[in-house]
């Protein structure tokens, strides 16, 4: 049984996943482009952001931003 | 793909592996430890290793956050999870992980309420439609899935839960970075430093790697051409007798890591006395624990944990393969009695465990080149 998406884990692993904001939600969460036409609603509230932004979430907490 | 398709090209790694090659002394070999789990994913979907020249090595670290739970851990969120009115969740790796009573799914199977979730946030979302129960999120991985934890925790907080705790187990990766340092089994003469840890804690934590160890360290992106990269800038610096810190990775990384990260975790959690760390054993000040004023919040306080240490297989060799004094094949079980399907040790786990990571990509290569030799 393999729980892992794509080239990453969904554990904690060190290899966050890259996702773009789609719009902000307010109460630091965020709607992101999670690839193959999927959004999924993170917390960005460690990250400034804004919309169009690329994002590394690990379980779904954004820890930085792609520059 | 952005960010992705640029640092995969095919001609730009044999320009790289070229350029390594001559920054080669001859006769002399070169040892470098990734520490991320990650990067060991990259290293062997990719065949990274068949792009190096023979002397220079690849050691793979303890940055698998799965791998370096001890099976005491386990055995004790089991115990939880049975508890009456309990709702365990947990990240989906750690469900085959064996502990001394087996793992989570078998846990399951005799009828413990364990979930898998994708993120503490998930587990949050479970307390609030079951008021009824209690439900408790085993939390594992470094500084990297401790921000989110921590964020869960004030947000229950704010929410005003009642029913919700945290079974800490989250780890620190200095420590772990300096037992091996410090481990007389092995001698490396550089680190390609943690990507995502990093973009927490920054650079400046590795420094007294460079001053007090005198070795450099290249914190790297997962892309296979970020770790060649950090692999020419590691022998560079070797070449030129230097020993720093420095950032490959600085599109995502930046120096000084993320400030609010850092702070939301100093302010719910703080480093415990010890941790016990699979292979590496007892690591003092290498782990953290839920701070009092959200004691609320912690499972630790809010069951009685048995706490119990529970020895290790006797044929699993995971503890040398997370030192990197073993290669996941120089295993006695690798590949025969311990696979992905049924694993005898946590390496064999996670996508990012060495053994997992070689049984998947590496093993065939291996065999080619074994071929090769023997005729």
């Amino acid at each position: 049984m393999n729980h892992c998406e794509g080239d990453h884990c969904v554990t904690c692993s060190d290899e966050a996943v890259r996702v773009t904001v789609v719009r902000l939600l307010g109460d630091d969460l965020a709607e992101t482009d999670v690839g193959g036409g999927r959004t999924e609603e993170v917390s960005v509230a460690l990250v400034d952001v804004s919309v169009g932004d690329v994002i590394l979430v690990h379980a779904k907490e954004a820890i930085g931003v792609v520059s | 793909m952005r960010y992705v398709d640029e640092y995969r090209d095919a001609g730009k790694a044999r320009a790289l592996a070229a350029s390594i090659a001559s920054l080669c002394e001859p006769g002399r070999s070169y040892k470098f430890m990734e520490v991320c789990g990650g990067h060991t994913h990259t290293i062997y979907k990719h065949g990274l290793e068949d792009y190096l020249p023979e002397n220079v090595t690849l050691v793979h670290g303890p940055g698998c956050p799965v791998c370096v739970i001890p099976m005491g851990r386990v055995d004790d969120t089991i115990h939880i999870a049975e508890q009456p009115g309990v709702i365990m969740t947990s990240f989906g790796d750690m469900m085959r992980v064996p502990g001394g009573r087996g793992s989570f799914f078998d846990s399951k199977a005799q009828g413990a309420d364990i979930r898998m979730v994708y993120s503490p946030l998930d587990a949050l979302k479970i307390a609030r439609t079951n008021p009824d129960k209690k439900v408790v999120f085993m939390a594992i991985g470094f500084e990297t899935t401790a921000p989110s934890t921590a964020m869960t925790m004030l947000r229950a907080k704010a929410e005003g839960l009642k029913n919700f705790s945290i079974f800490c187990n989250h780890v620190t990766i200095i420590p772990a970075i300096k037992a091996i340092l410090d481990s007389p089994d092995l001698r490396l003469d550089g680190f390609i430093g943690p990507g995502h840890v990093s973009t927490v804690i920054g650079c400046r934590p590795y420094d007294f790697i460079a001053r007090t160890y005198g070795k450099p360290l290249v914190v790297a992106g997962f892309e296979p051409l970020d770790i060649l990269q950090s692999i020419h800038m590691l022998l560079t610096q070797l070449a030129e007798g230097r020993s720093e810190v420095e950032n490959q990775y600085g599109r995502v990384v930046p120096w000084d890591g993320n400030p609010k990260a850092l702070k939301v975790i100093n302010e719910t959690m703080e480093l415990r006395p010890y941790f016990e760390w699979r292979g590496l054993g007892s690591i003092s000040h290498s782990a953290l624990r839920v701070r009092d004023a959200h004691a609320e919040f912690d499972a630790e306080r809010i069951f009685e944990i048995p706490g119990v240490r529970v020895a290790d297989p006797k044929a699993c060799q995971c503890g040398e393969v997370l030192k990197g004094v073993l290669k996941p094949w120089e295993c006695k079980v690798f590949g025969t009695a311990c696979t992905p399907e049924t694993p005898i040790g946590t390496c064999m786990v996670s996508s990012e465990g060495a053994c997992a990571a070689y049984y998947n990509f590496g093993r065939f290569s291996r065999e080619r080149v074994r071929e090769a030799t023997h005729g």
